[in-house]
């Protein structure tokens, strides 16, 4: 873990335009989504993505105009109002284009906005185009760069547009900028993310129902829509109608083979075994239901008195089955209140889906999984969530579902509503599971980042830390680091580096952090024996030591040792020594005991 | 053939144009204006079937349920 910057945007209201900019809304950690750019923006500020070096006098604004955004990121808080945090209550503080996620980190319980998850990272089922704040897209020669202002949360939806832009810098860059809402036959709308575009140079993405404006008339709850945004040569909202599910949580599931038209998955908050699926024509505003999935399953229908009862059922990415076809999960739980997913196949050559019922063995999931506190009213409609992921590790795969509530220690106190089950996925047949493992997480899971593209490693956000999981076949998902601090957003770039927004400052501005396999998370430093007698006698004897990355995994680098004590030194006699871990093995330095006593071991990290 | 969801000030107007079998969908507008906002060429059954329309009214109550 290592400070990377603290906000030089001190303030506390939003700044003005041009140099009165550098308030709260500069964004703490900003990525350039191209390959060809190497500029990361850290509180507006160009850097070199690779060293960090500053780029001096050269800074992005997503307005156009040298102003600053209301609502894509702050880098300060104040109390509980999570709007004025790190960036959790409004967009992402931590807006890189592989994944990212704010996470809610204020003290309010119940029906509250400012409670809702960032869903952002599981609204696209599609691994080849995952859901991200910041985002690139290509039509023909025409690239154009989407920032949104984020998920279900707190006020104006900002959706700022950088068009046809080339290699150009984003820093010379004017941005096309909008706050807006939009009606949808009598209902509001906000756009939330985009996640497709279509041959017309159409873009479509998710929206959000709500009602009123400004923080105390919104109304948040699953209604979600569709909305669609015409990019080149000038980016144009349009309104859309007939769209609307209420109560339906929706995903991207990815595009149409056939016509390269987008594809949704509508899945019922409450029931869970209610699904539609819909593709949608972008450029003519027509939808075509492709299919209703509304029997109910031979599970039964739940009791709405259920823990289980206004989640949103978030499915599984897509991947290719046993059988060559393109599949995914939906969590259902039946009327035991036990996991027994649906197995949705894609026909991608017909665009015609297929659902039927794994079958469950082994433990059933309410052994360890249940009692989870769930949405409670209109306004924080997306505070309670169940991930339903999949993911292979060697040559297995398996599938976990995830409890996650963003409101204020909401599953503190259940255990079983803070567990992450695993499922072991039959390589014969992907739609049987055996339980595979169980891990109770500390404190009520709000919100997840998976930390790599394999998704066996994973951060979990928790009330004031940050816990680091992977996924072993012998022993499942189990804690290999943790660090302690009010995280408000974490983030990977497109080459895997991982930013933390940390709210550490006395005044409550956020500094940007980084992790990652270079840079050591803690150092293990191991006498051969625990105890010593000592008799007059020196003795010869091993320190092991260690440098751990946050996959608790060996990496190489540069520590330096001080023995804090008199009765131990080095073999040298010295009592300060620079040694270099090894990535591959563990290091051992000598040392003497010389005396009888305590002496502790300091260790410093060289960067 | 035009229909009606809702009543009074939250009455909303569409219209259905039912050829070849597909079930076109328009809302009608403002100033005589309609945009077409549904492309139904099959009811999608409950069990997750599609199957040929029925009739037209089958298409109205089908585009009425899925308002309610």
């Amino acid at each position: 873990m290592t400070l990377i910057k603290k906000s030089n945007k001190r303030g506390t209201s939003y700044g003005a335009t041009g140099l009165g900019r550098h308030y709260i809304g500069a964004i703490p950690v900003l990525e350039d989504p191209r390959s060809t750019s190497n500029q990361i923006y850290l509180f507006d500020d160009a850097h070199d993505k690779d060293t960090l070096n500053p780029i001096f006098n050269t800074g992005v604004s997503l307005q156009g105009n040298g102003g600053i955004s209301s609502s894509y990121g702050y880098n300060y808080r104040a109390g509980n109002y999570e709007g004025n945090s790190g960036g959790s209550g409004y967009g992402h503080s931590i807006a890189t284009a592989g994944a990212a996620v704010n996470i809610c980190q204020n003290g309010n319980t119940g029906n509250d906005v400012q409670n809702n998850l960032d869903l952002t990272q599981f609204m696209s089922m599609d691994p080849n185009n995952p859901a991200t704040p910041i985002k690139l897209w290509q039509n023909g020669n025409g690239k154009a760069i989407t920032k949104f202002g984020g998920c279900p949360s707190v006020g104006e939806i900002d959706v700022t547009i950088f068009s046809n832009v080339g290699t150009t810098e984003l820093s010379q860059l004017s941005a096309n900028y909008t706050d807006y809402a939009y009606a949808n036959e009598s209902q509001y709308f906000r756009p939330v993310l985009p996640l497709h575009l279509d041959d017309d140079g159409y873009i479509t993405g998710i929206s959000a129902r709500t009602e009123g404006s400004g923080y105390g008339s919104e109304q948040w709850y699953p209604s979600f829509s569709w909305f669609r945004l015409y990019t080149h040569p000038d980016p144009t909202t349009i309104s859309i109608n007939g769209t609307v599910r209420t109560n339906y949580n929706m995903q991207y599931i990815g595009a149409s083979e056939i016509s390269n038209l987008p594809i949704f998955l509508y899945n019922d908050q409450n029931t869970d075994y209610q699904q539609y699926i819909e593709r949608i024509n972008t450029s003519a505003n027509t939808k075509t239901t492709l299919h209703s999935f509304t029997a109910v399953p031979t599970g039964g229908a739940r009791s709405t008195a259920s823990g289980l009862f206004v989640q949103n059922k978030l499915a599984s990415t897509t991947f290719i089955d046993d059988d060559s076809d393109t599949a995914f999960y939906v969590p259902y739980f039946n009327t035991a209140n036990d996991y027994q997913p649906l197995y949705f196949k894609w026909d991608k050559t017909t665009d015609v889906f297929t659902r039927s019922e794994c079958t469950v063995s082994g433990d059933s999931s309410g052994l360890h999984f249940g009692n989870l506190d769930g949405v409670t009213g209109d306004r924080d409609g997306w505070s309670a969530a169940i991930l339903n992921e999949t993911f292979t590790y060697g040559s297995g795969r398996y599938v976990s579902i995830i409890p996650m509530n963003s409101a204020y220690q909401s599953n503190d106190a259940t255990a079983s509503a803070r567990t992450i089950v695993t499922y072991a996925v039959d390589s014969a047949e992907n739609s049987t599971l055996t339980h595979h493992s169980s891990a109770t997480i500390p404190s009520t899971i709000k919100n997840i980042l998976f930390l790599n593209d394999q998704k066996t490693s994973m951060a979990v956000a928790l009330q004031d830390a940050v816990e680091f999981y992977k996924f072993t076949n012998s022993a499942g998902w189990s804690k290999t680091g943790n660090f302690a601090g009010e995280v408000h957003g974490i983030g990977r770039t497109i080459d895997g580096k991982i930013y933390m927004a940390v709210d550490d400052a006395a005044d409550d501005h956020v500094s940007v952090h980084q992790i990652s396999t270079d840079i050591p998370l803690s150092i293990s430093v191991v006498a051969d024996s625990a105890v010593y007698t000592y008799s007059g006698s020196e003795i010869s004897t091993n320190l092991t030591v260690n440098a751990l990355d946050y996959n608790n995994d060996r990496i190489a680098s540069n520590i330096t040792l001080e023995i804090d004590g008199s009765t131990i030194v080095f073999a040298d006699s010295s009592s300060t020594k620079s040694i270099t871990t090894s990535a591959l093995a563990d290091t051992t330095v000598p040392i003497r005991i010389v005396g009888a006593g305590f002496s502790n071991v300091i260790t410093k990290i060289q960067v | 053939m035009i229909f009606t969801i809702g009543q009074d000030s939250a009455e909303i107007t569409y219209r259905l144009d039912f050829s070849e079998s597909t079930a076109l969908f328009y809302i009608l507008l403002d100033s005589d204006k309609e945009e077409a906002i549904i492309n139904q060429p099959w009811y999608p059954a409950p069990n997750g079937s599609r199957l040929d329309w029925d009739s037209a009214d089958q298409a109205i109550n089908w585009f009425k349920n899925e308002r309610e």
